[in-house]
């Protein structure tokens, strides 16, 4: 069992100056409160880097030591920094130091180069050797199972990689979950008795070599086995770079996984330069069909002026026109000598009739002509007038304002989104980032021709396990000179690697079942889903929701993503010797109040030791309190000095 | 469940000479054992494990001809 007591650190990032956060050796839940930068992601890696002598940052890629002093002190000429660990292991008193100081010479340090990284590990208060340090601090916490103790809640999603067979972020947690189980215990021994068994078939080959009667069957499976030998190299070396190559997929993985927000940025500035291009081009357009309306906009200022004089003009082309239509009938009146009018069919009388004669008389001789002229005058008029009033309408042109200025705003909407996004970039660097998938696209391609040389590569190696078994039983007829005691030997690693195979299965089958069974008893704790009966493990250890019915929930989201990891970080805190503290930074902040309450709740069975660190907003201290009662052993707070100083206090309201 | 590295050994050691008894009855308990213990140091060179078992089922196999001369 792993407990810490106390984290000392000096100048390690926000924490300027000598501070430390003590732990009780009570079980129960420390937590520590701190907004975002202030130092919570610190206080992990300054664990991590006590451990290991390593500080993960984004994407879990090793950060420069460099940058990890205090920028205040090294403002000040003062670089470096170190961390003390006051740990318990298996009830001994440990204190592990481990310090990055500029080298003797170095006033002015420019990179990791320029340092000296020094650590000593101290046991009941004796200080150890470096290589005995050293073993020791790998029995106690191997750094490929440091994931199970160490967390960033942020990373807890990677664990459904498990549920993918083709993932090999899942393969690497899977291959640290087993180790943490004690599966290589077997597998290791099983590939020790593999590789004896087949130095003892070749040792009997060449004994079958040596004696007349076997003599053929000897060259036969000699040469076999030296053919095996090429192909086992082969397949050794394709393994390797097969290793080598989903290492870096896993990286790139993870790269591309933390970078996946940067991307999607990157698209969204692309496509919005591409839709400001287009609206630049059809503001122009516009601009420039106003530019032609308002040419004519005075028009709009006299058109109230126009308006008026038209409606005279038109009035007094009616009244013309009326008067010109008037005399056209009354002439025709007269002159067809018609008794009845051809509008009313009435009756014309005599007396109606002299008046009809008298006025077409006047009107005939008086102003026709001049009435004529009048009208079409004022009917040219007219016409201009229309024109102008036309052109002066301010509808349309307010209608043409309007889309100019829209497209303006739109285009300065999109030209505001594109500079945000442009600030968010600012420190990525967008070669690195397309880089990035174009190397986890290459990255994939390689490792399919590898795995495909490596099936081939195995079927010639099963062609030939199977003509050098038909050999070996053939042989196994014979006897020979010194063959005897070669074959029982060869037996009998045989028998014992067959053994150790099952054995491997077996353990891996048991192991599977109680952790399925553990973290479904946390997933029954933690979940607020009723119809939710339990977790069901996959050969990875990737765990799958089973909904009452018995059917498998096919998706799920982040925030059970989350609770399934951490049950299933529950189940192999207890089905695993390594007992350690759980340390997790920032574990609550995709779940809603019921999952945080029952999570909070839960924390203290799932290992003696745990440090939350968290910010108010992501579990308020009156929940905590509330839910941990008196399993909550301290509370500590980030109290901002400065932007780049922090101090550890521990909290009193 | 392993509270303990001893916890673990111990179900690892219990899985296996269940599968001997059941599939492999031929095989020495106590050779089976020393081969799986001799590997449950995980800073143990993979040559040395190697030598190690040689060593075992030499040990054992001419444990067994000095039986079967006696």
């Amino acid at each position: 069992m792993l407990e810490i007591r106390a984290l000392h650190l000096k100048d390690f990032g926000p924490f300027k100056g000598h501070q430390t956060v003590r732990l009780t050796d009570e079980d129960g839940v420390t937590i520590v409160y701190g907004e975002n930068m202030r130092g919570k992601t610190s206080l992990l890696n300054a664990i991590r880097f006590a451990f290991f002598g390593r500080v993960l940052g984004r994407g879990m890629k090793s950060t420069s030591l460099h940058k990890v002093g205090n920028w205040e002190q090294a403002a000040a000429g003062k670089f470096g920094f170190e961390v003390q660990l006051e740990f318990a292991y298996e009830d001994r008193p440990y204190v592990l130091t481990r310090s990055f100081r500029p080298r003797p010479g170095v006033t002015v340090p420019f990179g990791d180069v320029d340092y000296r990284l020094e650590h000593f590990l101290s046991k009941d208060g004796v200080v150890m050797g470096p290589q005995q340090g050293d073993a020791e601090l790998k029995r106690i916490l191997p750094e490929q199972i440091a994931r199970f103790f160490l967390f960033d809640g942020e990373l807890l999603q990677e664990y459904e990689d498990l549920l993918s067979s083709e993932s090999d972020m899942g393969l690497r947690i899977s291959e640290a979950i087993e180790r943490i189980l004690g599966v290589p215990v077997l597998t290791s021994a099983r590939a020790t008795l593999l590789t004896l068994r087949d130095k003892s078939e070749q040792r009997e080959a060449v004994a079958a070599q040596g004696d007349q009667k076997t003599r053929e069957f000897g060259n036969e499976l000699a040469n076999l086995h030296e053919q095996k030998k090429v192909l086992l190299d082969d397949i050794a070396k394709q393994e390797e770079k097969l290793e080598g190559r989903r290492s870096a997929k896993a990286g790139l993985e993870e790269a591309m996984r933390k970078k996946e927000r940067l991307a999607a940025l990157l698209d969204k500035r692309d496509t919005l330069n591409r839709q400001i291009k287009d609206v630049e081009v059809r503001l122009e357009v516009k601009r420039a069909e106003l530019s032609q309306a308002m040419s004519n906009a005075w028009c709009a200022l006299i058109r109230p002026s126009i308006g008026a004089v038209r409606e005279n003009l038109v009035a007094r082309e009616q009244d013309l026109q009326r008067s010109l239509m008037r005399d056209d009938v009354l002439r025709g009146l007269r002159l067809s000598g018609r008794s009845e009018c051809p509008a009313c069919m009435q009756e014309i009388s005599e007396e109606a009739r002299q008046r009809i004669e008298s006025a077409t008389h006047i009107h005939e001789l008086d102003s026709r002509p001049a009435r004529e002229r009048e009208l079409a005058r004022i009917r040219r008029q007219v016409e201009a007038i229309g024109h102008f009033d036309a052109l002066g309408k301010t509808d349309a042109l307010r209608l043409r304002w309007q889309g100019v200025e829209q497209d303006r705003i739109d285009l300065a909407t999109k030209r505001g989104e594109a500079e945000e996004i442009a600030k968010q970039l600012e420190s990525v660097d967008e070669v690195e980032l397309r880089q990035t998938r174009s190397d986890y696209e290459g990255a994939i391609r390689e490792i399919d021709a590898i795995e495909r040389a490596i099936v081939k590569a195995r079927g010639l190696l099963e062609t030939n396990k199977v003509d050098a078994a038909r050999i070996q039983a053939r042989l196994d007829k014979l006897a020979g000179t010194n063959l005897a005691g070669e074959r029982k030997r060869r037996e009998l690693y045989a028998s014992l690697h067959k053994l150790f195979d099952e054995a491997v299965s077996a353990y891996r089958d048991q192991l599977r079942k109680q952790v399925e069974a553990d973290a479904t008893k946390h997933f029954s704790a933690l979940t607020t889903e009723p119809e939710y009966a339990g977790l069901r493990i996959n050969a990875s250890y990737g765990l799958t929701i089973i909904h009452q019915d018995g059917n498998e929930i096919p998706v799920r989201s982040a925030g059970a993503e989350h609770v399934v990891a951490l049950c299933l970080m529950g189940a192999l805190q207890n089905n695993a010797p390594l007992r350690g503290p759980i340390i997790i930074d920032s574990p609550f902040g995709r779940l809603d109040r019921g999952h945080k309450r029952n999570i909070v709740r839960a924390l203290p069975g799932m290992a003696r030791q745990v440090v939350l660190l968290v910010y108010e907003d992501e579990l308020p201290p009156d929940i905590a309190r509330e839910e941990l009662k008196g399993s909550l052993r301290a509370e500590w707070r980030l109290q901002r000095q400065s932007a780049r100083h922090t101090l550890l206090v521990p909290r009193r309201d | 469940m392993s509270e303990t590295k001893e916890d673990q050994l111990a179900a690892l050691l219990a899985t296996v000479e269940r599968l001997r008894v059941e599939r492999y009855p031929v095989l020495d308990a106590d050779m089976v054992r020393e081969v799986l213990l001799a590997h449950a140091d995980p800073s143990a060179p993979e040559i040395d494990l190697s030598r190690v078992v040689e060593k075992l089922i030499e040990r054992y196999l001419t444990g067994q001809a000095g039986v079967a001369n006696a």
